[in-house]
């Protein structure tokens, strides 16, 4: 069974709030058990020495009362008003009703004529006393008194319910003090957490400010050297990303220079038709390339979003010029809501990968809707070709995944990626992509890019 | 007359089968391997089109178009790496008509090439047209633009749109429209072309750029010149 919570903070604010408890609490018990034998100490002296007051005058009065004592009550009565009991030659006399002989703790008669007096705290009627018996030598008599204590008690009852409050708010105290405490010490961590936040999210520049604290300076240095070479690495990546890029468009660019260069001449069948493939390779092979570098751009977190209030029809309609598929398979219900904030350069990459994609899986997008869902705006991407197995909805948008899609052979290799492009693209306008069925039974790309 | 182009390429294969293709089709080849060689060469040879890479060590292709707009509006076309869209955008706002991505198409290259020297060169309308919309002033004949009697410094691309907005005053143009007209773009082509044709058509010609009164944007169809109250 877990009883501690979890948490740091809450932790330490349990812990801060027990020790101020425990502190607390102890301290409030010796106090009142100081307290509580000086009182009685007090009470116990003060009462004594008037006691021995009046068991003196008691002593004159049974000394000069008749035998049967019935005198000796009445003067007892006027005389004081104590709470006494009178043992006078075996025969009891009370001075108050409500206590007699039977009201004195047992065996305390016998310590009284033992040891000629004795005192024992004892409770009479739910009520405390301080019974003080003494001998009153020569008259074979004893002369005890009831002290009542119910005064002492009610001070004491005070002290200790106000050293409990005292504990409780000391306790309480405790506990914000480990709280606010906790939260002081787990302040830098936050610092922490926002910047590697940040960090995740593509600000690498982001640094935490070192303070003067000796303990927290060397954590904080230790994260921003950790946050420097991530970047570095980071940008050294990035720098090889763009060199591979020009290294490897510069031999391409020759080749299929070369390539346009040899188709110009007559040339016999063998070679003519060895040109050909070469053209098909170098036009996948810069496909291939294009994509894997746009991919990770995107994945190095480098892929700036250029948001512009765009003319959405306009840009389908630039995208379908562009795949060479007719305008009538547009089918906008935007209306004059035609603008909406996006990178037009990926927006038409989206459009023109998901229209490749119809042509080469699902023979050319027979229809291109545009509509709207609460801001977002959806555009759906339909044809009439096989379809998507279910299994494969969202294999295929992993990177060389083809799912189980038959290659086309009249089509030059795709590169695979492009659906996973899609899909990237769509993500950095925080959009998402899905791929479900056709009114008539083929595959339906759903793009949805919400209204920022 | 044969036509000279100025090849601007760092790579020499890439140079060589350019040069050969070009000189297939009949056109005179002067080639350089940077920028500053480029800016040289342009200065020594009469050219009537520039083959712009945009890589290039040293002086890079945006610096040479900026430096080559300063004193003339010859047909530059940039090449562009594919991957990288943003560029296609930057060069053309430093002045380039046209670009052509890497790898290019032997076809695609030839074909963009006559598009703009035959818009550059050709024989263009009646003697005598001249166009006043305001402050402006656009005479046909003389391929040029004026401004409160200034002429502009347009480039032979923003001078055709121009021409055509205002030789069909009023009349909304789209931008393939516009493409094949003024690019000779049959099929195809990329509508920021346009848009930022007419962006510095803008700047050149409207008191604030920002705020067209001129050369106004039809929301969803495309641009038209605006021949009201003038």
């Amino acid at each position: 069974m877990k009883v501690l919570p979890h948490g740091l903070r809450a932790r330490s604010t349990v812990a801060f709030a027990m020790l101020a408890l425990a502190l607390s609490a102890s301290l409030s018990l010796a106090t009142y058990e100081l307290a509580r034998s000086y009182l009685l100490d007090q009470r116990t002296s003060f009462g004594t020495r008037q006691v021995m007051v009046n068991a003196l005058v008691s002593k004159g009065l049974v000394a000069a009362s008749d035998a049967d004592g019935s005198d000796l009550l009445d003067s007892l009565r006027n005389g004081s008003n104590a709470r006494a009991v009178l043992r006078v030659q075996g025969v009891w006399y009370s001075v108050v009703v409500d206590l007699s002989e039977a009201s004195l703790p047992p065996g305390f008669v016998d310590a009284v004529d033992k040891n000629g007096s004795a005192r024992q705290v004892t409770t009479v009627g739910g009520a405390p006393y301080l019974v003080i018996g003494i001998q009153l030598p020569g008259l074979r008599s004893a002369y005890f008194e009831f002290v009542p204590l119910a005064e002492y008690e009610g001070t004491l009852n005070t002290l200790g319910t106000v050293l409990i409050a005292a504990a409780s708010v000391t306790t309480v105290g405790g506990a914000l003090g480990g709280w606010r405490a906790s939260r002081r010490v787990l302040r830098p961590l936050g610092q922490v957490a926002e910047a590697a936040t940040a960090m995740s999210s593509g600000d690498l520049s982001r640094r935490l400010t070192v303070g003067p604290d000796p303990d927290l300076e060397p954590v904080a240095n230790s994260f921003n050297e950790m946050a420097s070479s991530l970047q570095q690495r980071i940008e050294r990546e990035l720098r090889f990303t763009a060199d591979v890029s020009h290294e490897l468009r510069t031999p391409i660019t020759a080749m299929a220079a070369a390539i346009g260069l040899a188709r110009r001449a007559d040339l016999p069948d063998r070679a003519a038709f060895a040109v050909d493939v070469l053209d098909a390779q170098v036009e996948h092979l810069r496909r291939l390339t294009l994509e894997l570098l746009e991919i990770s751009r995107i994945d190095a977190g480098v892929a700036d979003l250029r948001l512009e209030e765009a003319d959405i029809e306009d840009l389908v309609g630039r995208a379908l010029v562009a795949a060479k598929v007719p305008a009538e398979v547009l089918r906008s219900s935007l209306g004059s809501d035609l603008v909406h904030h996006v990178d037009p350069i990926r927006f038409e990459r989206v459009l023109a990968n998901l229209l490749e994609n119809a042509a080469r899986y699902g023979g050319g997008a027979t229809a291109v809707h545009l509509w709207r869902e609460g801001g977002d705006l959806v555009v759906v991407v339909d044809d009439d070709g096989p379809g998507v197995d279910p299994g494969d909805r969202t294999a295929i948008f992993g990177r060389f995944n083809r799912g189980s899609a038959e290659q086309p052979e009249d089509r030059p290799k795709g590169s695979g990626l492009g659906l996973a492009l899609v899909d990237e693209h769509v993500k950095l306008h925080a959009g998402s992509v899905a791929v479900g069925v056709s009114p008539r039974g083929g595959a339906r790309f759903i793009v949805r890019i919400p209204r920022i | 007359m044969t036509d000279r182009i100025l090849l601007v390429e760092d790579d020499p294969d890439v140079r060589a089968l350019v040069r050969l293709l070009l000189e297939d089709e009949g056109y005179a080849v002067v080639e350089a391997g940077s920028g500053t060689t480029a800016l040289e060469q342009f200065k020594r040879d009469e050219i009537h089109l520039v083959l712009l890479d945009i890589r290039l060590p040293g002086l890079n292709g945006f610096e040479v178009c900026r430096q080559l707009r300063r004193t003339s509006g010859v047909p530059i076309i940039m090449l562009t790496a594919q991957d990288n869209s943003h560029d296609v955008v930057a060069g053309l706002e430093v002045g380039a008509d046209d670009y052509i991505t890497k790898p290019f198409n032997d076809r695609e290259l030839v074909a963009r090439i006559r598009a703009q020297l035959r818009r550059s060169q050709g024989t263009l309308d009646p003697p005598g047209l001249e166009l006043a919309f305001g402050d402006i002033v656009v005479k046909g004949d003389e391929g040029r633009a004026l401004k409160n009697g200034e002429v502009l410094p347009l480039t032979r691309t923003e001078f055709q749109l121009l021409l055509h907005l205002a030789t069909n005053p009023n009349r909304v143009w789209s931008r393939q429209q516009l493409l094949d007209v003024v690019w000779g773009y049959s099929y195809g082509g990329d509508g920021r072309l346009v848009d930022t044709h007419i962006a510095r058509l803008r700047s050149k010609v409207e008191a604030d750029p920002a705020n067209p009164t001129l050369i106004l944007t039809v929301r969803g169809l495309g641009y038209r010149l605006d021949a009201a109250d003038r």
